[in-house]
């Protein structure tokens, strides 16, 4: 995954020392036994007795931004959730997923990671972007692979050598965390390599526990093609998180070619988007939030073919259209609106932006009657007095 | 700037000592631009010399910027960013025939930034600058220090321009503390 190996969250020292990951455990085995391997061969990750190693004063930092992380208010708290990700976890983990504490974290931009004491995070920009249970596979078996390689531990090891050079040349202490990321980005190409195995080893392990190893590749596919709209920006600015990770198209190709002779297996689109529907509303309005509109379009475009009879999906789009207000944007969003109304349930937002454009071309009768279908289907609406006010100020 | 950046060039700011910090008020004072308020007790101006890229508010605060902030905006001009100019800054540009609707989204989108949480609770057209306004309020998740925030603004375009003054400080005992004092000063803002 493009997924860090670790955590982030805590003071610079810590986090200089987490930003990085490597495999040790991965040393041990022979190339030649560990493509044979899946996430539930592998031996359990059990804590350091010795607290006083590198290892194990890593895990009670470990440990320790656990405690935060718990706190924060970026954590979505819902146990069915919760317990369906563990639920795909175990099954392309195996007994691995007993030793998981799960996070889902609300942030729209695409990232998941896992640490050495098994905290897991997934951003809801992720889960929103996945098409299925298959490719939610995908990401939870990539990072189980780094989990039971204990790829952490080299890359905690390099990280702590590095930032005690940044230290040594007083980095860390006036620059915190930029110091920590220059420092750890300098040893970003050294993890590439890791990323790879993990990726063979999710595949491997989707296909033993019965998922349709093809989805794997999508996930990378479905991500470039919403970055290819920007060719100014590289997917190392849309996280830091790329910076250590081989190249989208790598891992699509070798995830495709892993699997071009496998064919059927569970996909699970209907059981995937079940489960998201309750943060739906919440994962529409914050992928608005990241005003990248261009890629908006791209994901809403994808995700309305995938589930036409939806009506926010649409919607949203037709929403960054209008906000993004490029010549002709007015007439998509105006096509997309109307689209999303006459679904079987008609999305809120959909009247307001016909309201909208029909006030910015003084169609003041439609306009007024689009605003008041927006307030009947949204009455406690943040926005209602405002609209309320458009209402009067056209009826007078 | 994101607020990770912005608390990274504050807190470098001060050990460097370019920060200056000012008390205004209380009574009527030059607020930034064109903008005239009246404030019923004193507040700690923030300035910092050989900023770049340049600020394009003002900064006040009571207890602290990492505590409670009051940021003005005045006499913003079409296609100028709300935010300082960075790489990315061009989303966040006011544009001059903006509707409230989507100077609310434009200033949601300049909180939000750096993965701060932010959820508008209510939206309201009101009397801003001698004239007509908007009034709004949001909590925001602050992604630096998970710290829990309330915030409350007004904006208002005159002459095509944008004037805005947003309070945010910590849900909890700060924002209250100062809401009052933040009110009476979006009441007695005018323009020269």
């Amino acid at each position: 995954m493009p997924l860090r190996s670790e955590s982030v969250p805590g003071s610079t020292r810590r986090v200089a020392l987490r930003l990085a990951f490597g495999s040790l455990a991965a040393m041990a085995f022979s190339s030649s036994a560990r493509a044979q391997t899946l996430i539930a061969d592998h031996a359990a990750v059990v804590k350091p007795k010795d607290i006083g190693s590198d290892e194990g004063s890593f895990w009670a930092l470990l440990d320790r931004d656990e405690a935060d992380l718990r706190r924060s208010a970026f954590v979505i708290h819902d146990p069915g959730l919760i317990g369906y990700l563990r639920q795909v976890a175990c099954k392309v983990g195996g007994a691995h997923c007993e030793g998981l504490r799960i996070y889902a974290l609300r942030n729209p931009e695409f990232n998941a990671s896992i640490a050495l004491n098994g905290v897991l995070q997934i951003w809801s920009g992720l889960l929103l972007r996945m098409d299925n249970e298959a490719q939610l596979a995908a990401i939870l078996g990539h990072e189980l692979g780094h989990y039971v390689r204990r790829n952490g531990i080299v890359r905690f090891k390099d990280a702590k050598t590095r930032s005690g050079a940044a230290a040594a040349m007083g980095m860390v202490p006036l620059l915190g965390l930029i110091g920590g990321l220059a420092t750890m980005s300098a040893g970003a190409s050294v993890y590439r390599s890791h990323e790879f195995e993990a990726d063979a080893l999710s595949l491997r392990s989707l296909r033993g526990s019965g998922y349709d190893t093809r989805e794997a590749a999508k996930v990378w596919s479905n991500l470039r093609a919403e970055l290819a709209v920007d060719a100014n920006r590289h997917a190392s600015s849309q996280s830091a998180m790329f910076a250590t990770h081989p190249g989208m198209e790598d891992r699509q190709a070798k995830l495709t070619d892993q699997a071009k002779d496998d064919a059927g297996g569970f996909v699970g689109a209907e059981v995937y988007q079940a489960q998201l529907e309750p943060l739906m509303h919440d994962l529409l309005q914050d992928e608005l939030g990241r005003r990248r509109f261009d890629e908006t379009i791209v994901l809403m475009t994808r995700l309305s073919a995938l589930r036409p009879e939806r009506s926010d999906l649409i919607a949203t789009r037709g929403e960054a259209f209008r906000i993004r207000g490029k010549p002709d944007d007015a007439a998509s969003a105006w096509t997309d609106y109307l689209a999303a109304t006459q679904r079987e349930e008609p999305s809120p937002i959909a009247w307001r932006g016909i309201g909208l454009l029909n006030r910015s071309w003084r169609r003041r009768a439609d306009a007024v009657h689009a605003f008041q279908k927006y307030l009947a289907l949204a009455p406690t609406a943040p926005d209602a007095a405002l609209i309320d006010s458009y209402i009067k100020e056209m009826t007078i | 700037m994101n607020i990770r950046n912005w608390l990274s060039m504050v807190l470098a700011s001060l050990l460097v000592g370019c920060a200056l910090v000012q008390p205004v008020g209380p009574g009527e004072i030059s607020a930034r631009g064109r903008m005239l308020v009246t404030l019923d007790k004193a507040w700690n101006k923030f300035e910092f010399s050989g900023q770049n890229p340049a600020p394009v508010s003002a900064m006040w605060t009571q207890d602290g910027l990492t505590l409670d902030v009051l940021r003005i905006w005045s006499g913003i001009k079409s296609d100028e960013a709300i935010l300082p100019k960075e790489s990315e800054a061009s989303s966040f540009n006011f544009r001059a025939a903006m509707q409230p609707d989507e100077l609310l989204a434009l200033f949601e989108a300049a909180y939000a930034t750096g993965g701060n949480k932010y959820k508008l609770v209510k939206a309201e057209p009101t009397t801003f600058l001698n004239g007509s306004g908007t009034r709004f309020e949001f909590f925001m998740d602050r992604k630096a220090d998970n710290v829990k925030l309330q915030g409350l603004g007004y904006f208002a375009v005159r002459n095509n321009e944008l004037h805005a003054i947003v309070f945010t400080a910590p849900r909890l005992a700060f924002f209250p503390r100062h809401v009052q004092s933040v009110e009476k000063i979006a009441v007695s803002a005018t323009l020269r």
